[in-house]
C-alpha cells in the first residue's frame, strides 16, 4: 500500500514510436481520490500515456509511479493496484457477466465467495444484475461498456484508468456511465481520457489538455475557462459567407471555426465592431454577432488552433 | 489459480461457438464419412507385390522388368524384388505388400518352349493376405496379360494361390480413419491461432496484460482447454469410426496416446504461429500454408511411400509423419509399444520443442512491453 499522497506521478515520461514522439516529457501529479481527465483529440497521446502507466508500454525515457510503485522497477506491484477499462470493450462475448467478472476476480486472487459478493454489488450498481446470466453478446453497447468498467473494479483497485469510457455511445448511455463514474469520485483515484469536452467538464476535478504528446494547459475546468476569459469568443451569424472571406478572417484572427450559419472567432481582446465592419466591407450580410462564454472546446481551439474532434 | 480461470474462459469460448466446434469436429468427421462410404470396401489402384525371381535368366529378368511397368499407360503393379521368400513374407505381414509372386526356376526355358510352339505350362506361385481375396483376381489376370505381352503368345500359367493368414486389419478405411483423426488434430493449429489472434485484435490480451497474469498463466490458459478439446476430438472420432468399419488390432490406449501427442504437437505449432501473427487475417493463411502441406506430407490423406525421396525426407522432419505411421501400425498391424518407441520419443521431443518455442515467442512478441 502506498503512503504517498500522489496516486500517479510522472517524471519526464516520454515515448517514441519509430521516431515519432507520442508522449513528450510528461510531468503529472494526480492526488489520491482525484478524478483527472486527459483531454485531447485522437492521436494526442492519451492512450499511450495510459498504456505507459499500466506497464503495457515501456517509456523511451522518464518514468512514473502509480500507487507509489515505479512502472519500470515494480510493474507487478503496479498491476495489482490498478484497474483498467480500455477503449475497446474487451469482454468475452460468449461468457455472461458473472463469468466475465469471475475471470478478472480470480486473476486478482479473490476467492469464489469474494467474487460473488463483489460482482453482485457492482452489477447492482450499474444496473446489470437482472441480465447477469445472459451472454455478453446479447448486451447493448452501453451495457457492455458498463460491464467493461466494473471488470476493472472487481478487485477494488486504488487507481482506475478509464480510456475513453463513453466512446461511441449514445447520449443516454453516456449519461448513465457519467453517473456511475461520478459515484466513484473521491473513493478512487481516476485517470480518464476523453475527447469529449463536456465529459471532462462534467466529471473531472482537474483537466490536462494534451496535444501532440504535450500538456498545453492544466487546471480545474473552471480555472481553464476563467484563465481564458480575457480571450473573447465571438459568434457571428452571416449570410453569403464565402470560403475566400473565411480564409481572410483566418489570416486576421487566431482561431476561426466555420459552421453552416456563420463563423466562431476565438481571439484575445476581440473587437466586435471591427469584425462586423470587415464582413460588411466584403459584402457579407451580418444577421447577428454576439460574445459567448468560452467552453473547454474553445480553450482547446485557442491553444492548439484545431477542434477536439479533428 | 489464474490460468485455470483463463483456461475455463477459453474453453467456454470454443464450446459456445458452434462454428468453431463444427470446424474442429465436423470437418474431419465429414471427411471420414465420405471416405468411409467410398472406401469401406477395399479398392486400390496399384497392387504392391513382391517378386522372388528364382530363375536367374535374362528372360525372367525381362519379365520382372515388364511387370514393373505394365501396362505402360497405367502400371498396375508396384513391384519390389526380394531374394528370399521369407523377406517378402515379412513385408506382407507388416502390411507393406499385398502379396508376392514366386517365379520358379525354369521359367525362362518354358517361355522359350512356348514360343517355339511346344505345349509347356508355367507354374507361378502367388502368396497373398487371405483377407484380401480380390488381390488374387487382379494379380492373376494382370500377370496373364503381362505374360501374353511379354511372350507374344498366350502362355498357359498354372497359379498356385496361397492365402496367408495374417492377424492384421489393413482396409483402406482403417488407413483413412487414422489419417482423418490426425488431420482433425492438426486443425487445432488454426483454432488456437484464431483464439490467440482474436484476443490480440480485440485488445483482450492487452487488457489481461494490465493484470497480474504471468506468462505461464497465459500459456496454460490457452493450452489446457485445447488439450481437453483434443481428447474430446479423439473420442468422438473413434466413436464414429468404429461403426464405419475401423478395426483395431493393437492397443487402442497406445494409439490414443499417439493421437494425443499429435494434438499437443499441433498446439505447440499453434502457439508459435499465434505468437507470430498480429491478426486473425494474418494468422489464418499462415496456418493453412503450413497445415495443408503438413497433412499431405504426413500421409494423413494418402499413402506417401511412393513420394519423391526428397519429399519423404522432408516429411520425416515433422512429427505428424510419425504420428500417422505409428498409430496406423498400432491400429492395423498390432505393433507393440517397443516397436513404436522411437516414434513416441520423436513426438515427445517435438511436443516439448514446439511448446518451448511457442513460450519463447509468446513472451517476446506478446508480453514484453
Amino acid at each position: 500500500m502506498s503512503h504517498q499522497k500522489a496516486a500517479v506521478e510522472t517524471f519526464e515520461l516520454t515515448r517514441d514510436f519509430n521516431g515519432l514522439r507520442a508522449v513528450s516529457k510528461l510531468n503529472l501529479q494526480i492526488e489520491q481520490g482525484e478524478l483527472f481527465a486527459l483531454l485531447g483529440p485522437n492521436g494526442a497521446g492519451k492512450t499511450t500515456t495510459i498504456n505507459l502507466l499500466c506497464c503495457l508500454l515501456r517509456p523511451t525515457s522518464g518514468t512514473a509511479k502509480v500507487a507509489g510503485f515505479d512502472i519500470l522497477d515494480q510493474p507487478g506491484e503496479v498491476k495489482y493496484h490498478i484497474g483498467v477499462s480500455t477503449q475497446e470493450t474487451v469482454l468475452s462475448e460468449k461468457l455472461n457477466a458473472w463469468e466475465n467478472l469471475a475471470l478478472f476476480g480470480r486473476i486478482y486472487g479473490l476467492s469464489g465467495k469474494q467474487v460473488r459478493q463483489r460482482s453482485e454489488q457492482l452489477l447492482q450498481r450499474v444496473g446489470l444484475l437482472e441480465r447477469a446470466k445472459d451472454q455478453v453478446k446479447k448486451y447493448s453497447g452501453g451495457m457492455k461498456r458498463r460491464l467493461n468498467i466494473v471488470t476493472a473494479l472487481i478487485h477494488d483497485p486504488e487507481v482506475l484508468f478509464l480510456d475513453e469510457p463513453t466512446l461511441g455511445l449514445d447520449p443516454q448511455a453516456r449519461r448513465a456511465i457519467w453517473e456511475y463514474i461520478s459515484d466513484l469520485k473521491g473513493r478512487k483515484t481516476i485517470l480518464l481520457t476523453t475527447h469529449y469536452m463536456e465529459e471532462a467538464d462534467f466529471l473531472s476535478d482537474r483537466v490536462a489538455i494534451i496535444d501532440r504528446g504535450r500538456i498545453v494547459a492544466l487546471g480545474t475546468p473552471e480555472e481553464l475557462r476563467s484563465g481564458f476569459i480575457q480571450a473573447g469568443v465571438l459568434k457571428v451569424v452571416a449570410k453569403g459567407l464565402t470560403g475566400k472571406v473565411v480564409e481572410e478572417l483566418r489570416s486576421k484572427y487566431h482561431s476561426v471555426e466555420e459552421d453552416e450559419f456563420g463563423v466562431k472567432i476565438v481571439q484575445d481582446k476581440i473587437d466586435l465592431k471591427e469584425v462586423v465592419d470587415f464582413l460588411y466591407s466584403r459584402g457579407i450580410e451580418v444577421l447577428s454577432a454576439s460574445r459567448e462564454e468560452p467552453t473547454l472546446e474553445d480553450v482547446f481551439l485557442h491553444l492548439t488552433g484545431k477542434k477536439l474532434r479533428e | 489459480m489464474r490460468f485455470l480461470e483463463f483456461a475455463r474462459r477459453n474453453f467456454l469460448n470454443i464450446w459456445r461457438d458452434p462454428i468453431a466446434l463444427g470446424f474442429l469436429i465436423g470437418m474431419p468427421l465429414a471427411f471420414m464419412l465420405i471416405f468411409g462410404f467410398a472406401f469401406g470396401e477395399e479398392h486400390q489402384s496399384k497392387l504392391s507385390l513382391g517378386v522372388i525371381n528364382q530363375d536367374s535368366t535374362a528372360t525372367s529378368a525381362g519379365f520382372v522388368k515388364l511387370l514393373k511397368n505394365f501396362p505402360p499407360e497405367a502400371p498396375s503393379f508396384e513391384i519390389k524384388s526380394f531374394d528370399k521368400e521369407s523377406e517378402a513374407r515379412e513385408e506382407v505381414k507388416k502390411g507393406h505388400l499385398l502379396g508376392y509372386l514366386v517365379i520358379p526356376q525354369g521359367f525362362g526355358e518354358r517361355v522359350q518352349q512356348t514360343r517355339r510352339g511346344m505345349n509347356s505350362r508355367i507354374p507361378l506361385k502367388l502368396v497373398y493376405d487371405e483377407t484380401k481375396q480380390w488381390v488374387v483376381v487382379r494379380a492373376t489376370s494382370m500377370t496373364r496379360a503381362a505374360t501374353l505381352a511379354f511372350a507374344g503368345i498366350e502362355v498357359p500359367l498354372d497359379f498356385e494361390e496361397k492365402g496367408m493368414q495374417i492377424n492384421v486389419e489393413r482396409s483402406y478405411f482403417n488407413f483413412i480413419a487414422v489419417g482423418m483423426i490426425i488431420y482433425g488434430l492438426m486443425i487445432l493449429i488454426p483454432t488456437l491461432v484464431r483464439t490467440m489472434t482474436k484476443d490480440k485484435e480485440t485488445g483482450f490480451l492487452a487488457r489481461l496484460r494490465t493484470t497480474p497474469m504471468r506468462a505461464g498463466d497465459f500459456l496454460l490458459g490457452y493450452y489446457l482447454p485445447m488439450a481437453l478439446v483434443a481428447i474430446i476430438q479423439i473420442i468422438i472420432y473413434l466413436v464414429v469410426a468404429f461403426p464405419m468399419g475401423l478395426r483395431v488390432v493393437g492397443n487402442l490406449g497406445l494409439a490414443f496416446g499417439f493421437f494425443f501427442l499429435c494434438g499437443l504437437c499441433s498446439l505447440g505449432f499453434g502457439l508459435i504461429i499465434g505468437s507470430l501473427a498480429r491478426s486473425e487475417a494474418q494468422g489464418e493463411p499462415i496456418c493453412w500454408i503450413f497445415l495443408v502441406p503438413m497433412a499431405m506430407l504426413s500421409g494423413a490423406w494418402f499413402p506417401i511411400e511412393g513420394m519423391h525421396p526428397a519429399l519423404l525426407w522432408l516429411a520425416k522432419l515433422f512429427p505428424f509423419y510419425y504420428a500417422c505411421e505409428a498409430s496406423r501400425h498400432i491400429i492395423s498391424l498390432g505393433t507393440s509399444f517397443s516397436m513404436v518407441l522411437t516414434d513416441l520419443l520423436i513426438l515427445v521431443v517435438w511436443t516439448l520443442i514446439s511448446f518451448a518455442l511457442g513460450v519463447f515467442l509468446f513472451q517476446k512478441r506478446c508480453l514484453e512491453p
